[in-house]
Formats: C-alpha cells, sequence, structure tokens
C-alpha cells in the first residue's frame, strides 16, 4: 500500500470520526479523540508529501 | 470559546471531506497539517474547558479549607487574648498582694522601732529613776 493510499485511508477515517462527533455535538469529552486526529492527519499530510512516489514528469 | 472550537472542527470537516470526495494528493499536504493544527487547537480549547471546571472545583477546596483554618486562627486568636488576659489579671493580682505584703512589713518595721524606741526610753527612765534613788 502506498503512503498516498494510506494517507487518504487515515483521512477518510479521521472524517468519518468527525462527522460522527459533530453530529452527536463536540465537548470536552473529544479532546483526546480531536487530539488523536491531529496527529494522525499530520501523518497523513507526511505521507503525502512522501517523495517516494511522486509522480514523474511527463517529458513533452 | 467553546463554541468558536466547535464552529472551526466544523470548517475542518467540510474541508477535510472535500478534499477527500475530490481525491487527496501530495497537494493537499500543507492542508493537511493545517487542519491538524487546528484540530489540535480545538482539543486545547476543549480541554482547558474540562480543565477550568477542574481548576475551579479545586478552588472551591482551596477556599473551603482557607475558610477552615481562618475559622481556626480567630479561635486560637481569641484563646491566646483569653490566656494574655488572664495572664494580667494574675500578674495585677499578685502586685496587688505584693503591695499588701508590703505594707505589712513597714507596719512591722514600724511598730518594731516603735517597740525600740519605748524599750530605750524605759530603760532611761529606770535608769534615771536609780540615779534618784
Amino acid at each position: 500500500m502506498s503512503p498516498q493510499n494510506v494517507a487518504r485511508s487515515v483521512a477518510e477515517s479521521v472524517r468519518a470520526e468527525l462527522d460522527e462527533a459533530l453530529a452527536f455535538g463536540l465537548d470536552a469529552s473529544h479532546a483526546d479523540k480531536l487530539r488523536l486526529w491531529a496527529r494522525r492527519l499530520a501523518f497523513a499530510a507526511t505521507a503525502l508529501d512522501d517523495p517516494r512516489f511522486t509522480l514523474p514528469e511527463v517529458s513533452p | 470559546m467553546i463554541a468558536f472550537a466547535r464552529q472551526l472542527a466544523e470548517s475542518v470537516r467540510l474541508e477535510l471531506g472535500q478534499a477527500c470526495d475530490f481525491g487527496l494528493d501530495a497537494r493537499h499536504a500543507p492542508s493537511l497539517a493545517r487542519w491538524a493544527q487546528q484540530l489540535a487547537a480545538v482539543a486545547a480549547v476543549l480541554s482547558c474547558g474540562r480543565l477550568v471546571i477542574a481548576d475551579r472545583a479545586r478552588l472551591v477546596r482551596a477556599l473551603r479549607r482557607l475558610v477552615v483554618r481562618k475559622h481556626e486562627a480567630v479561635e486560637s486568636a481569641c484563646l491566646a487574648h483569653e490566656l494574655a488576659r488572664a495572664r494580667e489579671l494574675e500578674r495585677d493580682d499578685l502586685r496587688a498582694r505584693l503591695i499588701v505584703v508590703r505594707a505589712d512589713r513597714d507596719e512591722c518595721v514600724a511598730e518594731r522601732d516603735a517597740a525600740i524606741g519605748d524599750a530605750r526610753r524605759w530603760r532611761e527612765h529606770v535608769a534615771a529613776c536609780e540615779v534618784a534613788a
């Protein structure tokens, strides 16, 4: 699984959990989960920016 | 602040949702990093609210302890005042007794001196009578 696919999977998972939390109302009990989601999104950002899977330039 | 945190979380959800719907790629990396920071900020605000409540509970307990200590201090101060007053009264009483004792002593000294004077005069009278005889 490429880092970018991992990043997309993580982002989707965070999006779903954030959707659910906001639907039920965000409060102080979500603080720990929010910090976890923040770490996961930061990881996804790093994975998306991974140079190993940068698309090669197409020569004209 | 909590309402603002919720609004921020909503905006992250909206932007993240749009990015996921259109397909994430390397161009979204800075945005993801920004959303991560925003979610961390939301967590900090919500935690702060929880901490405020916890701090308030601790503050109430600390205030109660202070009130108890204040009462104890007031009671101690009253007791100390009573003790000081009692010592003062006892000292005054001792002084009064000392004055009385000194007065008695002075009276005794005066009586002794008077007796000594009387005895001397009596001896002089006796001596005079013997001479006359």
